[in-house]
This record gives C-alpha cells, sequence and structure tokens, in this order.
C-alpha cells in the first residue's frame, strides 16, 4: 500500500490553516519535548508555555554541559607531553597548565570556596615546608656542635 | 450562586453542582469539526455563542445534557462579555502555542453571574 494513500488531501494554500491543523502541526515538537498526548489535546492550553520554557532551559544545560566536556578534552589534551612534540627528558607539564584535580566550579559561590580552600592548602603547605626547613637547621646545627665536641 | 474567577476558566454553580468551563485542543478540534469556524464573518453571534457555549463544556463536562447546558447559558447574564470571554479562552489555546508570552496576559478574567 502506498503512503500517500494515508495522507490527507492538501488543502488550498491560499486557505488559511484550520485551527486543527495548526495543532496537528504543532503537536510532533510538543511531543519531542516530553509532553504527552493527554497533556496537549486535553489538558491546559496554556501548559505548553511550560514545557518550551523547560525545553529552553534543558537545551541551555545540554549546551554548557557539552562545552565543559570540550574543555575537559582540551585540558586532557594541552597537558599530554605527546603534544609538546620531541620533550626533552624531564619534561614537566608546567604548573597550572595539568588536567583540574577536581571539575570546573559550577557557580561564583563554588569557584570562592575553592579559593578559600585553595589558600589554605598553600598555607598549611608553606608552614609545612618552614616547620620542615627549620627541623633540618636544628638537626643540622646538632650535627655541627657534634663534629665541633 | 458563587462566583469564582480564574485565568482562562468560568466557574460557577448551577442547580447545586459546580461547573469549570474551560477549552482543550481537543474540544476545540471537535467545535471545528461541528462546524465551528473562529472569525467567521459570516457567523452570527448567537450561533457562536451557543458553540462555543457547548463547546466549553467537553472538556470537564462532555456528559452534560444539552438541554441543561442551554437552561444555564439562557440564565447567563452579560452575554456580549460572555462571549468575548469564550472567544479568548479559544484564542489561547493556539495563542499559547505561537506567542512567547511567559505572563498572563491573554488570560481571561471572568466572573459568571446567572
Amino acid at each position: 500500500m502506498d503512503g500517500d494513500d494515508l495522507e490527507s488531501e492538501p488543502s488550498d494554500d491560499n486557505e488559511p490553516k484550520s485551527l486543527a491543523e495548526i495543532f496537528t502541526d504543532a503537536f510532533p515538537y510538543y511531543l519531542a519535548m516530553g509532553m504527552t498526548y493527554d497533556e496537549f489535546w486535553c489538558g491546559s492550553p496554556s501548559l505548553v508555555r511550560a514545557y518550551r520554557k523547560a525545553f529552553e532551559i534543558k537545551r541551555a544545560n545540554r549546551n554548557w554541559e557539552m562545552w565543559q566536556q570540550g574543555r575537559y578534552i582540551f585540558e586532557a589534551i594541552r597537558c599530554a607531553p605527546l603534544l609538546v612534540g620531541f620533550p626533552e627528558k624531564g619534561y614537566k607539564v608546567p604548573s597550572g597548565a595539568g588536567y583540574p584535580d577536581m571539575p570546573y566550579p559550577l557557580s561564583e559561590k563554588e569557584a570562592k570556596e575553592r579559593e578559600i580552600m585553595q589558600e589554605n592548602e598553600n598555607t598549611k603547605r608553606f608552614i609545612a615546608q618552614l616547620e620542615a626547613e627549620s627541623k633540618r637547621n636544628m638537626e643540622k646545627q646538632k650535627q655541627e656542635v657534634k663534629d665541633d665536641g | 450562586m458563587s462566583d469564582i474567577k480564574t485565568a482562562n476558566c468560568i466557574n460557577f454553580d448551577y442547580n447545586g453542582k459546580h461547573y469549570c468551563l474551560e477549552y482543550s485542543r481537543e474540544a476545540v478540534k471537535r467545535m471545528e469539526a461541528a462546524g465551528f469556524k473562529p472569525g467567521e464573518s459570516g457567523t452570527t453571534p448567537l450561533i457562536e455563542l451557543d458553540m462555543l457555549w457547548a463547546g466549553a463544556f467537553y472538556k470537564n463536562h462532555r456528559k452534560e445534557s444539552s438541554r441543561v447546558i442551554e437552561q444555564i447559558l439562557d440564565k447567563m447574564k452579560d452575554k456580549p462579555k460572555l462571549l468575548e470571554a469564550l472567544r479568548n479562552m479559544v484564542a489561547e489555546t493556539y495563542n499559547s502555542l505561537l506567542d512567547e508570552d511567559e505572563g498572563d496576559e491573554g488570560n481571561v478574567e471572568w466572573t459568571a453571574t446567572i
């Protein structure tokens, strides 16, 4: 059976579309947005606005996720020694150019929290370095005293 | 008879029963199949009002007898305003597909009085 038999007769181009035709044309788009048959045909007519808005939000989120994934891939490729060409022996990825230790912050608040956390870690590391150095100095002095004695 | 006002809906009580009249796209499609043509200049307001009124029962009160539907319409006051409200409610079924409106614009505010 030919598929064309199932289609309705083509309407005159000059004739405005009926409401039923407008609804039928729009229906697949709203199905794609996740609306059900009952919601579209039997539900409140205004519901489509909420679906459109939700679809915009979903699309923006997806766009953001894809962009973010691209950034992660870029970071991974950027810090691969393979791309440096012929790196010298002992080549190290420059600091800050490595693959991020954590996912990118999703909000300014999260970014600030990370910054504070990073500062705290830097301070701890600095204190640990100082302690280690003073310990080393003390041991050196002790050794010198022993050697002199 | 209590009068309750909501957007895109006509609410009223008749003979102890609560009615909430609104349109769905399916109802408008059926009205079209029955001969209703929105914005058609040839249709007289009375015929248009009859069709719109009967169609407004389809979504929530489709089992209501046509006799009762007619009785309620006869008792409705301010028919020009009612006709305008019903037209706007039908328009909402397709305007909502086309516009970018996110607010209350175009919503019908109607106080039904019998």
